[in-house]
Order: structure tokens, then C-alpha cells, then sequence
């Protein structure tokens, strides 16, 4: 397999150490794969969700928080928001202390920059996600070959029950 | 033209970051991407205009 970052990518030495990298990477966007020694995997990961980030508070999105609604299906819908708007980390902390976020419900564009700070939570996530498989020496290549072959297996399973069904029809004709 | 653009900028910013996130073989990555990319933007104005036929 050819790996993207050569020599300098690693492993975590512990469970403690993967958690970290857990939990930094979801603080701070790339921080994980950077610890990791990934840092074209790093950067481009940053980038994406900082733009993203930054492009929703530009066209008037709302940063959700854990605010009680005048309705429960308002509350819901505030603390969902709060949930996605917290992967973004520290740049959900910083932007709520500093009142970016509070958004324009009426703005044309609201509902845009909405989708924008949720997105680009989630892909947080998605990176820190990806950056504790790495650190814990997920094999990419092998999963995609078991997965490959599981899918084969149930697509001959398939055909092996249909072909049993045949059969039996054309015994009971 | 906004959301237009804003669901091209959405498409690529979803297949970059879900491509680079399941492999770390970069030929892997780019082909990876450009099929997601094409498929969420084929895929997102035939449901708008599906959705537009229905309205």
C-alpha cells in the first residue's frame, strides 16, 4: 500500500494515547493527525472545515446552544444544533465568545449558513474519528478487502437461494 | 446562483473530506473524490428536479 505521508506517519503507543488523539482532534480541527506525524492529510482536513466554518458564520448561519426553546420541538432542534455545532471545537468556543453565530433568521441566506457550521462540525467529527483509526493502526486496505469479500459472499448467497427457488418451482410444475 | 454554488462548494467539501478520511493511498483518494463529487452533484440536481416536478 502506498501511504500518502511516508515516513513520518505513527502510531499511538497507548489506549490512553489513541484517546488523546481522540479528543484533540475533535477539539482542534487536524490536531489529531498532526500529533500523528499526518500532515498533508492535516492540512487538508483544516482547511476544508475551517472555510467551511467560516463560510457559514459569513452568510449569517446560527451557532445552536443548549438553549430551552419556547416549544420542546424547539428545544430538540436547539440542542441537535448545539451537538453539531460543537464538533467544530475550539472554533465553536471561540466564535461563541467572541458573539459571531448569533445569526439572521431572516436573511435569505440563513438557512445556508446553518448547513454550513453543522457541516463542517460533522466533518470534524469525521476527522477525529479518522484520526483515533490511525492512531490505532487501522489497516484500510484490509478492511476494504473484507469488505469486498462479504459483499461477494452475500451476493453468491443470493443467487444460490434463487437458483434453490428455481428449482423447487420447477419441481412442484 | 448562491445555492447553486453553495451545493458545489458542499458536494466538494463532502467528497474530499469522506475520500481522504477512508484510505491514505492519495491515487486512491482523488479517484475516490472525483466519483463522489460527480455523483452528489448528478445526484442533487436530478432530486431538486425531481422535487421541482412534484411541487
Amino acid at each position: 500500500m502506498k501511504d500518502w505521508e511516508g515516513a513520518t506517519a505513527r502510531t499511538a503507543s497507548s489506549k490512553a494515547g489513541a484517546l488523546f488523539v481522540l479528543i484533540l482532534g475533535l477539539l482542534v480541527p487536524g490536531g489529531g493527525h498532526i500529533y500523528l506525524g499526518r500532515r498533508k492529510k492535516a492540512a487538508v482536513l483544516a482547511t476544508i472545515i475551517i472555510v467551511t466554518f467560516f463560510l457559514g458564520i459569513y452568510l449569517n448561519g446560527r451557532l445552536y446552544g443548549f438553549e430551552q426553546g419556547q416549544s420542546g420541538s424547539e428545544t430538540l432542534i436547539n440542542y441537535i444544533g448545539a451537538l453539531g455545532g460543537l464538533g467544530n471545537g475550539i472554533l465553536y468556543i471561540l466564535a461563541k465568545a467572541s458573539g459571531f453565530g448569533e445569526g439572521n433568521i431572516e436573511d435569505k441566506t440563513f438557512e445556508l449558513g446553518v448547513a454550513f457550521l453543522l457541516s463542517s462540525g460533522l466533518f470534524n467529527i469525521l476527522a477525529a474519528a479518522d484520526a483515533y483509526r490511525c492512531s490505532v493502526g487501522y489497516d484500510y486496505d484490509a478492511a476494504e478487502e473484507a469488505r469486498i469479500a462479504e459483499k461477494e459472499k452475500r451476493k453468491s448467497e443470493k443467487k444460490a437461494r434463487a437458483a434453490k427457488r428455481q428449482s423447487a418451482k420447477q419441481v412442484s410444475k | 446562483m448562491t445555492h447553486f454554488l453553495c451545493l458545489v462548494y458542499l458536494s466538494l467539501a463532502i467528497s474530499i473530506v469522506v475520500s481522504v478520511t477512508a484510505t491514505n493511498d492519495p491515487s486512491k483518494m482523488l479517484r475516490r473524490s472525483l466519483r463522489y463529487f460527480c455523483f452528489l452533484v448528478v445526484g442533487s440536481i436530478a432530486a431538486g428536479w425531481i422535487m421541482l416536478l412534484f411541487s
